[in-house]
């Protein structure tokens, strides 16, 4: 008995080893891919920080009235894409623009609707 | 979004490295033959429409002006600059957005790809109309996927376990049905190549992260697999099996 208890207690501690190994390996794989995210930014090509590019915002089209969207940053400094016609907002995050119409309307902001 | 679009995401969020490594998806004549119907000058913007990790949106960027490619998780497009990065490639961007409602302008582009994501599609016409929308006339759409066999007991289970497999799968059209889709959505169609493409059971299963119960169920249904549907699928004694795939062309 007493044997079966210590074969399950090696068991847990090597299980709970190899939880904390992935945890620790996954931590580090996102942080070598951060450090290459800014790096390479730095390095000149995106113009500045994380941020979408002018070819790219030139053919963005709201995915609903298919109209111009316009880059706008909020006071805590994030980057929305507003249609200044209804007042949806589509989230850039990390450089990737959220073109999803449920975001749009959950960020929607009337204020920004342009008369 | 409709539940089916969560499901994709959910269903693809923790898999993404998966997809970015995945052989079948990395390259493939399937993707040589694109490159070749393509017959890039250069010069021409391209959407890579449910592009997953990328892997078509690159490899048309080596060779267009620009690509953009578009998917609804944002874990598989991380995976994508990450490659367009370890690639030097500048000529790519990825953004969030549903094939169904493209957040682009009409005839913003010369080709429209996709590429082992339509069987996801909720609304296929739908999305193929969008392609329609975006493309400049003369425009191409370039459309590679699982085909389901013509007849109807491999065409079920086909796609019976292909939704064991991934919960989020829509359905593996037959090519005819494609060729009416694209028709009525206003493209001069013709496929310009068939392949077959075999599967190995356990990288499949793998790849998607499919739960062990549905891969016994899985196992179970292609262990009493009649005649017809182990040949059509080419079935063998390790449940590995290959699937009909092909490359259609809509011109706008």
């Amino acid at each position: 008995m007493k044997t079966i208890l210590r074969l399950f207690g090696v068991a847990a501690l090597v299980g709970l080893a190899a939880v904390v190994y992935r945890a620790v390996k996954q931590y580090r794989e996102d942080s070598v891919f951060d450090l290459s995210a800014s790096s390479s930014s730095s390095s000149g090509f995106g113009g500045g920080k994380r941020s979408i590019s002018p070819e790219l915002l030139a053919i963005l089209a709201d995915p609903g009235d298919k109209g111009p969207v316009e880059l706008l940053t909020d006071s805590t400094g994030s980057e929305w894409l507003v249609n200044r016609r209804n007042g949806f907002r589509y989230p850039v995050e990390d450089g990737i623009p959220i073109m999803l119409l449920e975001e749009g309307e959950k960020n929607r902001d009337a204020s920004l609707i342009a008369h | 979004m409709s539940d089916i679009k969560n499901s994709v995401e959910r269903q693809f969020s923790p898999v993404a490295t998966n997809y970015a490594t995945s052989a079948v998806h990395v390259s493939g004549p399937d993707l040589t033959a694109m490159l070749e119907a393509a017959s890039l000058q250069g010069s021409e913007r391209v959407l890579d429409a449910g592009c997953g990790t990328g892997h078509t949106a690159l490899a048309f960027a080596a060779h267009a002006a620009e690509v953009v490619g578009v998917d609804l998780t944002e874990a598989m497009l991380a995976q994508g600059r990450k490659l367009a990065r370890d690639r030097n490639l500048t000529n790519v961007s990825f953004k969030r957005g549903d094939v169904e409602h493209l957040a682009f302008p009409d005839a913003a582009f010369d080709i429209v790809t996709s590429r082992y994501s339509a069987h996801h599609y909720p609304h296929p016409l739908a999305a193929l109309r969008e392609f329609a929308r975006v493309l400049k006339p003369g425009g191409m759409l370039l459309l590679v996927d699982v085909m389901s066999p013509d007849e109807p007991a491999p065409d079920t289970f086909l796609n019976a376990i292909e939704l064991l497999r991934d919960p989020s799968h829509v359905r593996d059209h037959r090519v005819e049905e494609w060729e009416r889709l694209f028709a009525t959505a206003g493209f001069a169609t013709e496929t310009l190549g068939h392949w077959p493409l075999r599967l190995e059971f356990e990288s499949w299963v793998a790849r998607m992260n499919t739960p062990f119960l549905a891969i016994t169920q899985i196992r179970t249904l292609i262990e009493g697999a009649p005649r017809e549907v182990r040949a059509a699928l080419a079935l063998d004694e390790g449940y590995s099996f290959s699937v009909p795939t092909a490359l259609l062309r809509g011109r706008r």
